[in-house]
């Protein structure tokens, strides 16, 4: 047998044996995996027991919870004996009413519509909004500055959200223990809080804010909430408070139809004729134009075009507007298209004016849903030039709100187009 | 110092971040390496767990707890390697010696490599306790705590990989005297 003090001796001498240094190549290799890997997003403090056994754990519980309850039935009930008697019959849970306060809360008098995530929020004149670029995965958590993040910032205060499908076989209940879970650690969200005229559970409700939050001390609030099967989030950090956060939810609608899960937009294509850069998809075929658009006639040879599904393409092409006003080249092209379209039992799309806004970069234009078996038409003027957007052949793959994310991301340089 | 650094890596300073990698890479690869028995290795669980590090530290509540909250990324990233590279008890490299001056001379290669073979036959978390015991110097509740185990658990695991090094060593005290008879 080996005696003890050999086996100590032996087995400290084995374990003296071996390397001691890092080799610098691995640090190397690990300042350049840090600098493309996102620190997690937030944290929440908790609450934690002092060091104490588990049954006087159990104990504190038992008596803490007594005397919650105590408190809120004599507080609640102050016209009955806080014992005996009937008890209270069950209420509807209901939201957390906000408490703006006027001192805190500035004038929310803008407004962000998200293209990807299917709700609208107004928010404080002064902040910026830069809108999400990717989806939200299914099962996972975002992270500061996640393309999947809708973003309104200013310098020590900035509101983010982002949303995704609930799987076929999740119920909104499993989707927010999901989401509550991945938070790191999990938390145990709830109470209900409003959320436009929904109604949400609050996660983080002004913890410390750290890793890379907006502004060093800050704090953070997060609530999520499930709207037509479909899952959100939305957070403020920074030097924020409640009443901030319940103010900018209070003024969020949501248009979940609007919603697209649509990959990242990686490549971009500018136009050789008509002065306009769009964002696409490195997998989308796309063909320039080969004659000059100058009719009110939309046709394939005076389109920039793409294929982005088997079944679906996306056409682009303008035209100086002349001396008429887009007004009147709204009529002129409707004109073509009543005329199109006249007995076929399509849907013309109706008068120019009842045509609604839509996105175009950072212009407004109008859309006409022409036919619901050909296509939207999205037409915007900027300096002088009518531009046209197409989307033809629709199918569930590439619906009208993934069309309209698209849109937003046209930037217009009409100077250089070439008639 | 220690502590300025980590609180500024959590804020997201990469800068920050790698004056703390380098700070403590050397340490943590010494732990890896006895865990894992193999140099390459264990650059790779050290990176992993860096990296996972930088990624975490957000959830760091005390700066104080660093180096234990470290090392416990760390054995769990061994625990990964040594998972994912299922030829690892078949492919042991033994690197020659570079301990401390003055070691024992009766630690010879015959019982390191003994002990190598022994080390192989017990599982990555009971080397984990070992190694954090007689290694790094913890007491038993130190690794408890610092793995979140349990007290039971951290005592198990260090007595079967005890009794495994052992046992490798005592098969070669009892194999030793036929080999000199048949000399």
């Amino acid at each position: 047998m080996t005696l003890d003090r050999d086996f100590d001796r032996i087995a400290g001498a084995f374990l003296a044996d071996g390397p001691v240094e890092l080799p610098d190549r691995v640090l190397d290799a690990v300042v350049d995996q840090i600098h493309l890997t996102r620190q997690r997003r937030a944290v929440r403090t908790p609450w934690r027991f002092p060091a104490m056994t588990t049954p006087l754990r159990l104990g504190m519980t038992a008596i803490i919870g007594v005397f919650i309850l105590g408190v809120v039935l004599l507080i609640a009930r102050p016209d009955r004996p806080a014992f005996g008697g009937p008890g209270p019959s069950p209420t509807p849970q209901t939201a957390a009413t906000p408490k703006p306060s006027s001192a805190t809360v500035p004038t929310l008098d803008q407004s962000f519509t998200s293209a990807r995530n299917g709700f609208t929020v107004h928010y404080p004149t002064g902040w910026t909004a830069t809108r999400a670029t990717a989806p939200w995965a299914a099962g996972t958590e975002t992270f500061w500055g996640d393309p999947a993040l809708d973003v309104i910032r200013t310098g020590d205060a900035r509101f983010e959200s982002a949303s995704q499908s609930l799987g076929s076989s999740q119920s909104p209940e499993d989707w927010l223990a999901s989401y509550c879970s991945h938070n790191t650690p999990p938390i145990t969200c709830g109470p209900a809080i409003t959320i436009g005229s929904q109604t949400g559970e609050i996660g983080l409700d002004g913890d410390l804010a750290i890793g890379a939050t907006v502004v060093r001390g800050g704090v953070v609030y997060d609530a999520a909430i499930v709207v037509d099967r479909r899952g959100y989030e939305f957070t403020l950090d920074g030097h924020v408070d409640r009443a901030l956060f319940d103010a900018l939810l209070a003024t969020i609608s949501f248009d979940t139809a609007s919603a697209v899960d649509l990959p990242p937009l990686t490549g971009t294509f500018t136009s050789p004729s008509y002065g306009y850069t769009i964002a696409t998809r490195p997998e989308w075929k796309a063909t320039a134009a080969t004659k000059r658009w100058t009719s009110t006639t939309p046709d394939s040879d005076f389109m920039d075009g793409f294929d982005v599904t088997a079944g679906t393409s996306v056409g682009i092409m303008s035209q100086p507007l002349g001396s008429r006003t887009f007004d009147e080249f709204l009529a002129a092209f409707y004109q073509r298209q009543h005329q199109t379209f006249a007995g076929s039992g399509c849907d013309d799309g109706g008068e120019p004016s009842t045509w609604p806004t839509i996105a175009i970069g950072d212009q407004t234009g109008r859309l006409e849903d022409v036919c619901s078996l050909a296509s939207d038409e999205a037409l915007v003027a900027v300096d002088g030039r009518v531009y046209l957007f197409e989307l033809g052949h629709s199918d569930p793959d590439f619906p009208l709100s993934a069309f309209k994310l698209l849109l937003t991301t046209v930037t217009f340089d009409a100077a250089s187009a070439k008639d | 110092m220690q502590q300025a650094l980590v609180d500024l890596a959590r804020r997201g300073d990469e800068e920050a971040f790698a004056d703390l990698a380098r700070a403590v890479g050397d340490r943590l690869m010494a732990i890896a390496f006895r865990i894992l028995r193999d140099a390459d290795r264990a650059e790779d669980a050290v990176q992993q767990a860096l990296v996972t590090a930088w990624r975490e530290l957000p959830t760091l509540r005390d700066d104080d707890r660093f180096d234990a909250w470290l090392r416990r990324i760390l054995v769990h990233a061994c625990y990964a390697e040594a998972r994912r590279r299922r030829s690892w008890a078949a492919n042991v490299r033994v690197l020659p010696t570079d301990g401390p001056a003055g070691r024992d001379d009766t630690a010879t290669v015959i019982d390191r490599d003994l002990l190598e073979r022994g080390f192989r036959r017990v599982s990555p978390e009971q080397r984990a306790i070992f190694v954090l015991h007689h290694y790094v110097g913890l007491t038993l509740p130190e690794i408890a705590d610092e793995l979140g185990v349990p007290l039971g658990t951290v005592k198990s695991r260090l007595h079967y990989a005890t009794s495994a090094l052992r046992a490798a060593l005592d098969a070669d005290a009892r194999t030793a005297p036929s080999t000199e008879r048949l000399a």
